[in-house]
């Protein structure tokens, strides 16, 4: 039987845009929510995510190709969404709308690798 | 002599309020308490029994206020981790536990609180990152030191992060976890204690301040992907049972300083318990957090 998983082949400028956004995301979560079990078990998956990613980076000088669990699927399409909601409610700004620009295109070429299953 | 000279100021200051204005004309004092200390330390904390519960319960309330034993993106392999201050050694069996591929080395000045390592990959040792840590460099691919800031002066603090990078590997981490300030917008009790510590630990070389540029002091020695991560913990009941814990932790480390800090600055234990109940109360009206800093940083150039 042929199992497949989602790869993302990421350029270093893609992957560095995804450190930040973890980087962002849980110093959010720090600040705007109370410590519970949800925002712990979301504040480790994002650290896990982000370690790959540097870990990733080590190796890599041009680009990486990740293969990504359910579950960091999962966080990934969660960290998108939360930091889409973050700079949606925050006041109206140009450094706002630059963000929410930047995060859009990200999470569109995100999806797009996620829909391409690629055989292991 | 030493206590006469004690008795009769404090007679002659009958009005005096000495929490109006701590300063260190006043005469330290030989410590009034019964609890046990580490001699010839800059390390304020006892170092006791009572004190080893504290820190792991500590240990317990900040992996739940946190979300984790470590706030840096490491991932394995990790082949050596250590853990500066290791106090009992209960963050570094933890560790032991989460990483067992890892071998985890706690380091304390002493071996007095070690508890006995639940993991064969967890090694408790005795030394002092002030004269040097007793290993080679780039040795570590993940250094830790936690809420030293009662133990390390001002002066030091440039020495110890170039002893932690040092240990620490290419492509390692270096992470630092640090109390800020008592509690924020906490009301006057803790307002008055936050002023007494600040100004007793000055005058024993400690800043309280030096968290802040913690990071900045990983830029100097070279680490990249500094971040400085404050992180504020709500204290209180009125907070669940995250902020009952940092509650009931807090005012424990308030009060293990009490000894030292009220010696040093000659004033009753009894003011200083009356403010510790005051801060108590207060502190489920104000509903204020206590911001934790972390800093961390990748070593990336030999």
């Amino acid at each position: 039987m042929m199992h497949t998983a989602p790869v993302l082949r990421l350029n270093a400028a893609q992957v560095a845009q995804l450190i930040g956004y973890c980087t962002t995301y849980r110093s959010f979560l720090w600040r705007s929510a109370l410590p519970t079990l949800e925002r712990n078990q979301m504040l480790r998956s994002l650290q896990a995510l982000q370690g790959r990613l540097e870990k990733a980076r080590e190796h890599a000088q041009v680009g990486i190709a990740l293969l990504l669990t359910r579950e960091e699927q999962h966080t990934l399409k969660q960290l998108l969404s939360g930091l889409i909601q973050m700079y949606g409610n925050a006041p109206p700004s140009e450094q706002r709308n630059q963000a929410l620009g930047e995060l859009a295109a990200c999470r569109l070429a995100i999806q797009r690798m996620l829909d391409q299953m690629q055989p292991l | 002599m030493f206590c006469f000279h004690w008795f009769f100021r404090r007679k002659k200051q009958a009005s005096f309020d000495p929490w109006e204005k701590v300063t260190m004309t006043n005469m330290p004092q030989p410590v009034q308490d019964n609890r046990t200390y580490l001699e010839g330390s800059a390390y304020q904390l006892p170092k006791d029994e009572e004190e080893d519960v504290r820190l792991n319960f500590q240990h317990h309330a900040l992996y739940h206020a946190i979300g984790n034993h470590y706030v840096a993106p490491i991932t394995p392999p990790l082949p050596l981790i250590l853990d500066v201050g290791t106090g009992t050694g209960i963050w570094a069996n933890e560790m032991a536990r989460l990483f067992p591929a890892s071998i985890v080395v706690g380091l304390d000045l002493s071996a007095r609180s070690f508890q006995r390592p639940a993991r064969e990959n967890c090694l408790l040792r005795t030394g002092n990152v002030l004269t040097g840590l007793p290993f080679p460099d780039d040795f570590f691919s993940f250094t830790h030191q936690r809420l030293l800031v009662a133990g390390i002066t001002a002066a030091n603090w440039p020495r110890v992060i170039h002893e932690l990078v040092r240990v620490t590997r290419l492509n390692g981490w270096v992470e630092l976890v640090e109390v800020g300030s008592l509690t924020d917008g906490a009301g006057p009790a803790t307002a008055r204690m936050q002023e007494f510590f600040v100004t007793v630990s000055q005058t024993m070389g400690f800043d309280g301040e030096i968290i802040h540029h913690l990071g900045d002091m990983l830029k100097q020695e070279g680490l990249q992907g500094v971040e400085t991560q404050p992180i504020p913990i709500p204290v209180g009941h009125w907070a669940g049972r995250v902020g009952q814990m940092m509650k009931h932790d807090l005012l424990g480390a308030v009060n293990a300083l009490r000894g030292r800090y009220c010696a040093q600055a000659g004033i009753p234990g009894e003011e200083f318990d009356q403010l510790v109940k005051d801060m108590a109360q207060e502190w489920e009206v104000y509903r204020p957090v206590c911001t934790f800093v972390a800093a961390y940083g990748k070593r990336v150039s030999a």
